[in-house]
């Protein structure tokens, strides 16, 4: 290899005339450009070598106290890269078997020299320094992809032990890598069929890809994941097998959900539907119902006419409830402001209200408190208090006080109205699911609201005095 | 009298609130759809809609807002009426002036009409 750039040698020799002779048989190489020195101190030349300032060095077997090949032992020691030449007296085979094991890269004897010797091992000694630099920065490099993978990489023999795992193979089956390498692959397989079916197609194919598995921690945790294995031989006889195993708990986890979303979003899609359907005939009933009572005085049909009225209006609420119900699935959050929901919510109320005549007050603190929810459930759950609070009041006697105050973190909602009230032994079970003292109502209408008010990080209380009135008092933190 | 126009294609819905709303002393006209309703818009010059959000051939909210859109009728109040709670958008999107949820208490209905129309 021509070079133009200055070759730096240093000669480590306590003898100068070998300096001398060396130095003057490489003026004589015109292939390349030689800066030579001469050092005969072993700590100093030590210093030089791993320094890295000389591109070559020769280094006599006689050093003085110590020799060639602790020198040698030493400058490997402090990963000297460069190429080392050892020179000796007389050819030895020992001394070249230890030198190239002590880690020089050839060996010259010195009554030997002649040019063209020295320039071919200069040039030899060179290209392999070369070379192995190159090899070491690409094994780095890839051994660095190795372990700083994120998914497990790994190497087994053809019996499945491992016999190279990375870092992440460890983290992933939480065994200390010593341990991984005692154990076989099959042992990390949960399921016995699944293990069977592996070794099956190890065996008739040449790789599996995306196989998607059961495997099993050290600590018993089940995880699902997806292997990729291919076969490799070295020799005739010596069959590895290589791959990765990539962790895709999380992902079944969203896939999991994604699915449970897309079944209640059919369910809730059919409910809306039925209800959609079954309303306008009700309607129709009701409108006929509405009618008939009108005209007909009897009061056996009047009887029987709101019998047909009672059980309408029952279809309805039911309606109403699985409606509401089934809407409290999915939470949908984001920032709200609690003052917009009670108003709207009053709003959707409002033809009730006006219905009943109800007189309505309210009271709430104007500065915006803010949290972070479902802005329809809430609207859900304040809609159920206010509709039951309604429901308990007389026509054009009912008073609805609705007051919010913000206290600390919290702000305290409270729906007082002047109905008929609840009974003592009621309170207990009034958020009950399935809990009702209506005739028509299924009893999810308050359980509804307890759950959502629970998920936004909020609660209610009940006062009750029959005859009286009832209160409920909701308290909600802000986000 | 005040002259109401109902369009709806459930024949029973007509048929009740047009023998209820008469003996409450209003003239009722009918369409069972939309397209029916708008031809016959200019003809009747009615003082109220009522809508179904479901009128047949054309959509209920695409008819309240031809209504709203012709400067002969855009006048005239619309109330719409829906078996279904999630249309409170509609209603702002099509600018009906109110709104009834079905099934419905007559008497909310009156109250409604007549804080229209009287």
């Amino acid at each position: 290899m021509l070079s133009s750039s200055v070759i730096k040698i240093l000669i480590i020799d306590d003898d100068e005339d070998d300096f001398f002779i060396i130095r003057d048989l490489m003026t004589d190489i015109r292939e390349y450009n030689f800066k030579i020195d001469w050092c005969y101190q072993y700590t100093e030349a030590l210093h030089h070598v791993c320094g890295s300032e000389y591109d070559l060095y020769f280094i006599d077997y006689r050093l003085g106290a110590k020799t060639g090949l602790d020198f040698l032992h030493e400058a490997i020691k402090n990963h000297c890269e460069e190429p080392m030449i050892l020179l000796t007296g007389k050819g030895n085979r020992e001394i070249d078997t230890l030198a190239m094991q002590a880690g020089a890269v050839d060996y010259l004897v010195k009554g030997e020299l002649n040019v063209e010797k020295l320039e071919r091992c200069i040039r030899y000694s060179l290209e392999r320094a070369a070379s192995m630099k190159a090899l070491r920065l690409n094994e780095k490099k890839y051994r660095n992809i190795f372990e700083s993978s994120q998914d497990a990489i790994f190497v087994t023999d053809e019996h499945f032990f491992f016999k190279n795992v990375n870092k992440a193979a460890s983290t992933l089956f939480e065994y200390s890598t010593e341990e991984l390498l005692s154990m076989r692959i099959t042992d990390l397989f949960v399921d016995e069929k699944e293990k069977n079916i592996f070794i099956q197609s190890i065996e008739s194919l040449t790789e599996i890809r995306d196989l998607e598995v059961q495997l099993i921690t050290k600590n018993q945790e089940t995880k699902p994941c997806i292997i990729s294995i291919s076969k490799y031989s070295e020799n005739i006889d010596q069959h590895y097998l290589q791959g990765i195993i990539h962790d895709i708990t999380s992902l079944k986890k969203a896939e999991k959900m994604a699915h449970e979303a897309q079944k209640q979003e059919a369910i809730e899609r059919l409910v809306r539907m039925i209800a959609h359907e079954v309303r306008n005939p009700l309607s129709n009933i009701n409108l006929s119902m509405e009618v008939l009572q009108e005209k007909d005085g009897d009061q056996k049909n009047t009887e029987l006419l709101n019998i047909i009225s009672r059980n309408a209006n029952r279809i309805n609420d039911l309606i109403s409830e699985l409606l509401n119900f089934s809407r409290t699935s999915d939470m949908f959050r984001q920032k709200v402001i609690l003052q917009d929901i009670i108003r709207e919510t009053i709003e959707a109320a409002n033809d009730r209200i006006i219905l009943k005549k109800i007189n309505i007050k309210l009271s709430i603190e104007e500065e915006p408190f803010y949290i972070e929810g479902d802005k329809e459930k809430l609207k859900i759950a304040f809609l159920n208090i206010i509709i039951n609070a309604i429901e308990a009041m007389e026509f054009e006697k009912g008073e609805l006080q609705v007051n919010g105050v913000k206290k600390n973190q919290e702000f305290i909602l409270t729906f007082t109205d002047n109905g008929i009230g609840i009974p003592q032994e009621n309170i207990p079970r009034l958020f009950e699911q399935y809990f009702t003292s209506k005739k028509n109502g299924m009893g999810l209408g308050l359980s509804s609201t307890f759950n959502i008010l629970r998920l936004h990080n909020g609660s209610i209380a009940v006062r009750s005095a029959p005859g009286i009135g009832t209160s409920f008092i909701v308290t909600i933190r802000s986000s | 009298m005040k002259r109401i126009l109902i369009v709806d294609d459930d024949k029973d819905l007509l048929y009740n609130l047009e023998h209820i709303l008469s003996k409450k002393g209003y003239e009722i006209f009918t369409a069972a759809n939309g397209e029916d309703a708008i031809t016959s818009l200019t003809d009747i010059r009615p003082d109220l809609v009522l809508l179904d959000i479901h009128a047949g051939k054309m959509d209920g909210p695409q008819v309240c807002m031809l209504v709203k859109a012709n400067p002969l009728t855009n006048h005239t109040p619309v109330i719409l009426i829906s078996a279904d709670i999630g249309n409170k958008e509609i209603r702002k999107i099509c600018k009906a002036d109110d709104f009834i949820e079905k099934p419905f208490k007559l008497a909310l209905l009156f109250l409604k009409i007549s804080a229209l129309i009287g």
